[in-house]
């Protein structure tokens, strides 16, 4: 019986060429966009869950409530300490202090300079046994000595080469460490990201500034990284509570403002208030774009088989006549459906395995998405199968219920209404498309804005040169060197430039006033070229003197009005205490934000902080800027012997912020893409069975006088009817759902109407495009053939 | 073998209802080659579905072989069907992406008749119809004379009592039309009932009996000598 059913599946698939390639190439389409997305979501979702205890370990995290509640992800390693040493609840933990940059010397037989960026912590061999790392060689217990270091594969094989790494030594501000293990690389789905480990004993010798390091409550710094194996899941709520309860007695009456809390380490990858960097409502998002997508390729295989309706009736009323049940008949549909499913499945996967590596370099390029289980991706599309199978049943299931042999010998089942059902489809389909055409040119057009918008500063031709820890001389040396270039406009050594995903700040004392005020302020450091070279505007007052003997600040507008109100250019001249350094206000600039526009202005001063401006920002003019940059390294290398040059202009630094928002704005595109190319797909089926089926029509309008492009704009005024009724729907739709979007942005685009007469017309010219060559064909037909051919 | 007494049938649309068997009576004995003839719209359609149980009638009785089947279910017309009764259209209706071959053996897997036992008994009626060597094509491949013969071949494969043919010839020219009426009387003498509905006086000359319809009443019937 299985044999005749797929024989006779085959056969008709094959007799309708044409209609079965349009569904197997909109099914694979579809099922290869679902499987993308698959691959994408269980990427995200497997982060840092492979851990031994990952169910129940946690990192510990605090939300400091000042006028804005401020999220810090992270902790001090007093109180990582107190935790471990008193909680019974506490099993196990491990601690670090990450994200260092130095400047490491190594080699074997030559010593070379490497600059590190950021992939750099201080740990001990506890870290090793919280979290999973295969030990390649040594043993990572050496960590818990003094200069030692501990390296991934790749970083040993960047030092040592092939040589064997455990054994040789690594310098950084020339004190030497051991490399006593060497670890398997960090995995692609892990939110770790250090490659150079180096034992905690020896941070306070490569940097003084954390001596009192280990018994300070207050040091709380987001490098700073505390995890926690609790014994049960359970016990999360007490140790929270009993965490609150050790911090009281060190911050005094400032314990009001905090509250510490634990992080499952499995949802790190997902709070982006602490650090995280997917949110899970995009992957809801994504899911509902697959699923829509899979019901427009769903909808066009239902539509093209309603259509066909006409044509097999015939045939299953014989069947019927001759004794098949319906149960028999419904296995008949059902085996035509899983063999297209199946075909569709295949060239999906195989889509699927081109397409990867592709939207990995382009799209994915900073964090590459790799399939997480072979095994899950391959019962994921068999369930996909499954169920499309099941969907797509329940059509010819009703149908061939309420079947009736008489009518559909005579062919009468055309007159079953062909109409409100499967203009409901397409509109629905083509809701969709729109939908997510809208959305594109939105997401797009708030991308671009978030991208190429300063407020208050201007970023052009800045470049930012890492100067790591040179001395006040050299730096000297560094700006005399420079005066000479004629086509740098302006330097500045500082620290971060505006919008920037980090800042310092602090609460203030301003004037005489007694109490400190009960909002931070965000820090902008460097040195007196700050405000040219980022191009601040001064809007009262003056700039800061480089050889002032007082300390000397900037504010920005919203500050100074946040201290005097509509008197704001009054503060010019009064005291300022942010945080430890006093001085004099000496200017206002214009409002400009440090963070990126998804916050907005925060109140901010501009100063100095000799020790912590380990950057240099050099404005060039534009011109000769190959030569310049040039000139520059060689100045650099000449005054700075144990730093490597390297450089990055701002804008590229400033798009890196908006990370997120672009890949957002890459996947729609390719949803809103193969959502129009499967609606399209799904019209040109329908319009060239509706050409066929009334074939006779248009012979016989033909002969009474009809024109072509009357016979042409009939056939398709009716498909564009139904994408303007979508069109209709979608723009209110749309509207709604792309304005809560925007709000998650202080700065963001107006949605204009153009946006949707936009959409409109390139949905109406797709639709017209696929209908109107088939209407056309049809109607230039030789009416003769056609009243032949009935 | 049948019996129907006062048989009715209404068609209903919003606004008028139609009778399309009016109080019809006809009795039907084992053995004969009834002709139903009558203008368009005078109910033979309806008469030849209800008596092939495709359709169900409105009142009145309907006796098969002695058992009431007027108000059988889907799933026992079904039953019912499959074993006594073969079909053959006008239009031939088979189905095109099935060889002659497997369009005759169809009825039979309805049956659940093994595959060797199906291969015998298509052979056997497709050598009797002479369309054994197009055993291997597809319907589109024949004349309509041959696709009649591959029709009724299918109609007989499951050894019907009785074969209902809906204008048998309509579609065929003179010579094929007298062929396929040529196998339906071998059929007849062979003891297949046969009800045959036709607009050609020539055709229901090889009928015994002519039953001539008029507005869902029987009006006259002539006995063919």
């Amino acid at each position: 019986m299985l044999q005749t059913y797929l024989k006779v599946a085959w056969r008709s698939l094959k007799a309708r060429l044409f209609y079965t390639s349009l569904n197997v190439l909109g099914l694979a389409l579809a099922m290869g966009c679902c499987i993308l997305l698959y691959v994408y979501v269980s990427y995200q979702l497997s982060f840092d869950t492979y851990h031994r205890h990952a169910a129940t370990t946690y990192r510990i995290v605090n939300e400091l409530h000042l006028d804005k509640t401020e999220y810090d992800k992270g902790s001090s390693m007093a109180m990582y300490l107190a935790a471990r040493r008193e909680l019974p609840q506490v099993v196990n933990g491990a601690y670090s202090t990450s994200r260092q940059s130095y400047i490491v010397t190594a080699g074997t037989t030559e010593k070379k300079l490497f600059r590190e960026e950021k992939n750099i912590a201080f740990t001990n061999s506890k870290w090793f046994d919280v979290f999973n790392y295969q030990v390649l060689a040594g043993n990572v217990q050496g960590l818990n000595e003094l200069n030692t270091a501990v390296l991934t594969q790749k970083q040993a094989q960047k030092y040592f080469g092939n040589t064997a790494a455990v054994g040789q030594y690594i310098q950084i501000k020339s004190i030497p460490m051991r490399v006593v293990a060497v670890v398997a690389d960090r995995p692609y789905n892990t939110d770790q990201n250090s490659d150079i480990y180096l034992s905690f004993a020896t941070l306070k010798q490569v940097d003084p500034y954390y001596k009192d390091f280990t018994s300070q409550w207050g040091y709380i710094s987001s490098v700073n990284n505390s995890y926690l194996t609790l014994r049960k899941a359970e016990d999360k709520a007490v140790v929270e509570k009993m965490l609150n309860r050790m911090a009281k007695p060190y911050f005094g009456d400032g314990i009001k403002y905090y509250k510490f809390e634990l992080l499952p380490l499995t949802e790190q990858h997902f709070d982006l208030r602490y650090g995280g960097t997917t949110q899970k409502s995009l992957l809801t998002v994504l899911v509902i774009i697959g699923c829509l997508i899979l019901a427009t390729a769903i909808i066009n295989y239902i539509n093209l088989v309603v259509a066909q309706q006409a044509r097999r009736s015939a045939e299953i009323g014989t069947r019927k006549v001759l004794g098949a049940t319906a149960g028999r008949l419904l296995m008949q549909f059902v085996t035509e459906s899983v063999i297209t499913t199946t075909v569709a499945a295949m060239l999906a996967m195989g889509l699927v395995a081109t397409v990867l590596p592709v939207i990995n370099r382009y799209w994915f390029s900073a964090q590459p998405v790799h399939v997480s289980s072979w095994w899950a991706l391959g019962g994921f599309t068999l369930l996909l199968v499954a169920v499309i199978n099941v969907v797509m049943g329940i059509y010819p299931a009703w149908w061939l219920n309420r079947f009736n042999i008489t009518n559909a010998l005579k062919k009468q089942a055309t007159l079953v209404q062909t109409g409100l059902g499967r203009k409901a489809l397409v509109i629905l389909q083509n809701l969709i498309a729109q939908l997510l055409i809208a959305g594109t040119v939105i997401i797009v057009m708030q991308v671009q804005f978030l991208k190429n918008t300063d407020k208050g500063f201007d970023r052009s031709m800045v470049v930012n040169i890492p100067v790591g820890a040179a001395t006040d001389l050299q730096k000297q040396r560094l700006l005399k060197g420079i005066a000479h270039m004629p086509d740098v406009s302006s330097v500045s050594f500082y620290l971060n430039s505006p919008a920037t995903d980090s800042q310092r700040g602090a609460t203030l004392q301003f004037d005489n006033r007694a109490k400190w005020e009960n909002w931070p302020a965000r820090f902008a450091i460097g040195d007196a070229g700050y405000a040219k070279t980022f191009g601040l505007q001064i809007i009262a007052g003056r700039n800061r003197d480089s050889h002032a003997t007082t300390t000397e600040f900037l504010v920005n507008q919203k500050m100074a009005r946040m201290l005097m109100g509509n008197n704001w250019p009054d503060v010019v001249g009064k005291k300022l205490q942010p945080g430890d350094p006093k001085g004099i206000i000496v200017g206002v600039v214009k409002d400009f934000n440090v963070h990126s526009l998804l916050e907005p202005i925060e109140p901010t001063v501009v100063l100095e902080d000799k020790g912590l401006q380990t950057n240099m920002a050099v404005k060039l003019n534009g011109q000769h800027t190959d030569a310049t940059l040039k000139t520059l390294q060689r100045l650099y290398t000449e005054t700075l012997p144990d730093e490597v040059f390297s450089y990055r202009f701002i804008d590229e630094q400033i798009a890196n912020l908006y990370r997120a928002e672009t890949l957002q704005q890459n996947l729609i595109w390719g949803a809103a893409a193969m959502a129009i190319v499967i609606s399209a797909l799904g019209l040109l089926g329908l319009v060239s069975l509706m050409t066929l089926q009334r074939t006779k029509e248009i012979g016989v309008r033909k002969v009474l006088g009809a024109g072509v492009s009357q016979i042409g704009l009939m056939l398709s005024a009716d498909f564009l009817k139904l994408v303007g009724i979508a069109l209709i729907v979608a723009i209110p739709g749309s509207w709604w759902l792309m304005n809560q979007w925007l709000q998650n942005y202080a700065y963001h685009i107006q949605i204009h109407w153009w946006v949707y007469a936009l959409t409109g017309m390139l949905a109406m010219l797709i639709a017209f495009v696929t209908v109107g060559f088939q209407s056309f064909k049809a109607a230039m037909a030789n009416p003769v053939n056609s009243l032949r051919s009935e | 073998m049948i019996k129907i007494t006062n048989l009715e049938k209404f068609y209903r649309t919003e606004e008028v209802e139609t009778v399309a068997l009016n109080k019809l009576n006809l009795e039907i004995n084992t053995g004969e080659f009834v002709a139903i003839m009558g203008p368009s719209g005078c109910g033979k359609s309806t008469l030849l579905n209800i008596l092939g149980l495709l359709d169900d009638p409105d009142g009145g009785s309907y006796l098969f072989n002695g058992t009431e089947v007027a108000h059988f279910n889907e799933r026992k017309r079904a039953d019912l069907r499959k074993h006594n009764i073969g079909f053959v259209f006008q239009s031939f209706n088979l189905i095109d992406e099935l060889t002659v071959f497997e369009n005759v053996e169809l009825p039979l897997i309805y049956t659940g008749v093994n595959s060797a036992d199906r291969k015998q008994r298509v052979e056997e009626v497709l050598t009797k119809m002479q369309i054994m060597h197009r055993r291997n094509h597809y319907p589109q491949q024949l004349s309509g004379g041959q696709q009649q013969r591959v029709a009724i071949a299918r109609a007989v494969v499951n050894k019907p009592k009785l074969i209902l043919a809906d204008e048998p010839t309509g579609n065929l020219d003179s010579s094929n039309g007298n062929e396929v009426m040529e196998l339906l009387t071998d059929l007849n003498e062979q003891g297949t009932t046969i009800i045959m509905v036709t607009h050609s006086e020539h055709d229901a000359r090889y009928s015994h009996r002519i039953v001539r319809l008029l507005d869902g009443h029987t009006v006259v019937e002539n006995i063919m000598m």
